[in-house]
Parts: C-alpha cells; sequence; structure tokens
C-alpha cells in the first residue's frame, strides 16, 4: 500500500464524514424547521410571499395584520422593524420570527409551503408602509357576489358565510353581522357589528354609538376605529331601533316627536310673523294667487340647492385656498332655511285666514291665523300618528304618507312663494320690501 | 276643452311631473345623501382624531388644507362619484335655467302691472 493511496483513503474517509455529519446537520435542521414551523402555526397562518413569508395572527386582538419577513428584515404591517424593536412589539413571539431570517430562501419557502395545502401568492409590497394585498384564505369558498355598495338606514344587515359584498357596507341606526366576507369597509353607526369566525373584512372596520364582537377567527385587514358611547340601558341586544320598533313606546314617541316637531314649528312661524308681517303678508298673497308658478318655483329652488351646495364645496375645497371660505356656508344654509320659515309661515297664515273665512272668525288675529294653519298643515300627520297609537302600524303609513305629501307641498309652495315675492320685491322696491 | 279643462289638465299635469321627481330624488339622490351623511358621520371622529395629531405634531393650516382637499379630490377621482356629480350638477342646472325662465316672466308680468296702472 503506498503512501499515496493512504492519503487518498484518509481523504475519502474525511470526506464521508463530512457527508454524514452534513446529513446528520441537514437531518437536524429539518427537525427544527419542523419545529419552527409547529410553534409558528399554533399563532399564526403562514403565507409564503415571493421573496419572503408572510404570517397572520390568528389572535385578532394583537392588532396586528400581517408580519412579513423578507430577505432576512420583519416589517409589521408594511413597518421595517429592528430586533430591539421586533421584541418590544411581540414579546416571546419576536424569536420564533427571528429564527425564520436564519433560515435561507428554500427553507423559508418550504416553511411556508407547509403551513397550508395549496399556498397563496402574495405579491412584493413596493414600499414599507403600503397596503397589505388581499389575501384569500384557505378553506373559505364564498359563492354569492354581490356588486356595489349595501345601505341600510335604520334595518339590519346580514352578509352569510358564503357571501361576498365587493363594495362598502354601512348601516345606520341597525345591526351588522358579517360572516361572509366584506371587500370594502364595514360601517356601523348606532349599532353593532357582529364579526363570525369566517368573516373577512378587506378594508377598515368603523363602529359609531355600539360595539364590535369579533368571533376567534375573524379577518379585518384595515384598521379598527371604535367609538363608543357606552352601554346605555335603551341599546338591547337587537340595537336601538329594533328595540323601540312596532312597540307601544316606539309609537308614543313618535307621536311625542311629531307634536314637538310642529310646536317647535308653530313657535318659529309666530317669531317670524311678530317681525315680518308685511312680508308674510305679501307671500301668502301670492301663494294664492298663483299656487301652481309658486310651487314649481319652490322645486326648483330646491332642485338646485343641492348641487350648489355641492359644488361650492367641492370647488372650495380642491382649491385649498378657499377653504377658509367654508365657514360661511353655513350662514348660505341658514338663509335659505329662512326663505323656507317664511314660505311655510305665508301659506299657513293663508290656510289659516281661509279656514278664518270659512268658520267666519272674523275677529281673529294674525298669530291664531298661523296657529290654524300650521295645526291644519300638520293635521293629516298627526292624526297618523296617534292611529298608529291606537290602531298599530297598520293605518301609519297611508295616512303617514298624505300628511307629509302635505306637509313637503306646503314647504315648497311657500319656498318658491317666497322667491317669487322676493324678486317682485326686489324689482319693485329695489330691496325694500326685504323686512 | 275649456280653458278651466286646459288650465285643471296642465294642474294635474304639472303636480304628477312634480310628485314623480320629488320621489325619484327622495329613492337616488336621498339615498347619495344618507349615505355620504353616514360616511361623513364614521369619518367625522377619524377626521377629529386626525386634525389633533397633525396639530399637535405642529403641522401648518395650509398643510392641513392641502391633505383635506387632496382627500377630497381622490374621493371625487373615482368613475362613480363622478358621474353622480355629473348627473347631479345637469339637475341643477336644469333647475336653474327653469328657474330663470320663471324669474324673466315674473319680471315681465310686473312690469306690464307697473304700465298698466
Amino acid at each position: 500500500m503506498t503512501r499515496q493511496w493512504t492519503m487518498r483513503s484518509r481523504l475519502a474517509a474525511v470526506i464521508l464524514l463530512f457527508v454524514a455529519l452534513g446529513g446528520a446537520v441537514d437531518a437536524r435542521q429539518r427537525e427544527d424547521n419542523a419545529d419552527l414551523r409547529d410553534l409558528l402555526r399554533e399563532r399564526y397562518d403562514l403565507l409564503s410571499l415571493q421573496d419572503g413569508v408572510g404570517l397572520m395572527p390568528r389572535a385578532r386582538d394583537a392588532g396586528i395584520r400581517i408580519i412579513e419577513v423578507r430577505n432576512g428584515a420583519v416589517s409589521v404591517d408594511g413597518q421595517a422593524l429592528t430586533g430591539g424593536e421586533l421584541r418590544a412589539r411581540l414579546g416571546a413571539d419576536a424569536d420564533l420570527i427571528l429564527r425564520i431570517t436564519y433560515l435561507n430562501a428554500a427553507d423559508q419557502r418550504q416553511l411556508a409551503a407547509s403551513g397550508q395545502a395549496d399556498p397563496p401568492r402574495l405579491p412584493a409590497l413596493p414600499e414599507a408602509g403600503a397596503t397589505v394585498p388581499q389575501i384569500e384564505r384557505p378553506g373559505r369558498s364564498r359563492s354569492t357576489r354581490r356588486g356595489g355598495d349595501m345601505v341600510r338606514i335604520g334595518d339590519n344587515v346580514t352578509v352569510a358565510r358564503d357571501e361576498v359584498v365587493e363594495g362598502d357596507v354601512v348601516v345606520v341606526m341597525g345591526n351588522a353581522s358579517i360572516d361572509g366576507q366584506v371587500d370594502g369597509e364595514l360601517t356601523v353607526v348606532m349599532g353593532n357589528a357582529n364579526l363570525g369566525p369566517e368573516a373577512v373584512v378587506r378594508n377598515d372596520v368603523t363602529v359609531v354609538g355600539g360595539t364590535l364582537n369579533r368571533a376567534p377567527g375573524a379577518v379585518i385587514e384595515g384598521r379598527v376605529e371604535n367609538v363608543g358611547i357606552g352601554p346605555g340601558p335603551w341599546r338591547g341586544a337587537a340595537g336601538f331601533p329594533g328595540m323601540l320598533r312596532n312597540t307601544i313606546f316606539g309609537r308614543v314617541g313618535s307621536l311625542a316627536g311629531t307634536l314637538f316637531r310642529v310646536a317647535f314649528v308653530t313657535l318659529l312661524a309666530l317669531v317670524v310673523v311678530a317681525f315680518g308681517r308685511p312680508w308674510i303678508e305679501r307671500i301668502a298673497d301670492r301663494a294664492s294667487s298663483d299656487p301652481l308658478r309658486a310651487g314649481l318655483a319652490g322645486f326648483l329652488a330646491q332642485l338646485l340647492f343641492f348641487p350648489v351646495l355641492l359644488m361650492t364645496i367641492i370647488v372650495l375645497a380642491v382649491s385649498i385656498v378657499g377653504i377658509p371660505l367654508l365657514l360661511l356656508l353655513p350662514f348660505a344654509i341658514v338663509l335659505v332655511l329662512l326663505g323656507l320659515l317664511f314660505g311655510f309661515t305665508g301659506v299657513a297664515y293663508h290656510v289659516g285666514r281661509l279656514l278664518n273665512e270659512r268658520f267666519g272668525w272674523t275677529e281673529r288675529g294674525p298669530y291664531v291665523a298661523v296657529l290654524l294653519g300650521v295645526m291644519a298643515i300638520a293635521f293629516v300627520t298627526i292624526v297618523a300618528r296617534s292611529a298608529a297609537v291606537i290602531g298599530g302600524s297598520f293605518l301609519t303609513f297611508p295616512l303617514s304618507a298624505v300628511g307629509y305629501m302635505v306637509e313637503y307641498a306646503a314647504w315648497t309652495l311657500g319656498f318658491g312663494a317666497a322667491i317669487l315675492a322676493w324678486w317682485r320685491g326686489r324689482r319693485l322696491g329695489g330691496g325694500a320690501a326685504v323686512p | 276643452m275649456t280653458r278651466r279643462g286646459r288650465r285643471t289638465a296642465l294642474a294635474v299635469g304639472i303636480g304628477a311631473a312634480w310628485l314623480g321627481l320629488a320621489l325619484i330624488a327622495a329613492i337616488y339622490l336621498g339615498g347619495l345623501v344618507i349615505e355620504g351623511v353616514a360616511r361623513g358621520v364614521a369619518l367625522l371622529p377619524r377626521a377629529v382624531v386626525w386634525l389633533f395629531l397633525a396639530a399637535q405634531d405642529g403641522a401648518d393650516w395650509w398643510s392641513i388644507a392641502g391633505r383635506a382637499g387632496a382627500a377630497v379630490a381622490a374621493t371625487l377621482a373615482t368613475s362613480r362619484v363622478m358621474w353622480w356629480l355629473i348627473g347631479l350638477e345637469l339637475v341643477g342646472v336644469a333647475a336653474l335655467a327653469g328657474l330663470h325662465v320663471m324669474l324673466r316672466d315674473e319680471m315681465r308680468r310686473s312690469d306690464s302691472e307697473e304700465v298698466k296702472k
């Protein structure tokens, strides 16, 4: 056996030893990876990213949407963190996350791929702080899709487990029960948001004046804003409107509200008569001489109001330099409201005059005429509310519809008559007719 | 048809159109307005918090106004909002034209009454 042969044998033995050691190290590494994967899966859903691993906390009260490990760097919700910051944020879990950064790209992919049967792949985030991309969670198939937004006022909304709402869900004075998926924002005002275990909300959740109930497993990918006003005794399990609707208390409350509104309008009308009686008489004459024309003018002015208001707000806001002028808008709105009030008072005065003539009450003054007029205009609505208290909601709808139509017609007619009277007064008297 | 009949038919027609338009406005525009108000109510707490934090960080008035203006512009940049806005403005233009015709007619009437006097 030559010396050369001996050297070759030793080299081969060393290679074999290294191969064996390498195999042992590799086996140990695989075991470690498996342990790491198991530990991570207890707390996180693992997702394969293009150049790393994504972890979504299973405990949704963690306040974290996604932890990303890319190229050895760790970011939480798009914000890159140092090791110390990560420990401060995640506590004991930080060590698990840092162990992922020690793995090479192939092992990281393997880690994520083992975490789910059919791992979804996410596109790379362009920069820190960017919006988290949409993630389809495994095992959640939704068959029913609803395009557009869902808006409910005074009613509850339910999104079933197999449903996807592609827009926003907005509920005012009602509860939202989400078991499916909402691609937009979920906004609940004066009601509760109940998220089931399979609920997914892709965007922000805002609850104002209610509570947010999240089942374990419910996913909110945006921010959570919960502005509560305390658990008042009036807000039961069914929510504020559900509690009061169709109960005797609710119907009596509606009647009281209507009476209060009518009393308030009467008071304002009497004040208007006290300070602007000549103007009210002119409006009343205008409304009685050509009601059709006055009504049409009032309707057109109403149609014009919102576009003008909206365009003014937009132009002032977008121009930025005009934003301070937005402070003047409430004054313009008050001016329009005053026009409406003057007009309505004029119509009420005219109706009161007609009633006085009809019943021969010739000695009644303008205040009584206005009082009678307001009561006559609101009569059907008050009757509808009273009927609802006595006979339930059956009679309410048709009577209320007629009542509100009469009131609307009076306000519109009065508004138009006020505009025409102002226009004529301005034309004849150069504005002297304005009280 | 007598003059009175024509006037009645005109009144009924205008009343029906009025109610129809009011219903359409109440259903479509009312829904939009309510949605806007609901979103406004939901956004208000966030806006207040943001404004408070911005003021605390020493942001000047014009940068706050700039952000608000940019937010409004971004909201309008979606095609859905833009179409609604265009539709609403068309309604406004039609209403303005109608009101202009009525007020011009009112002016003529007052002039002729002055001449008669």
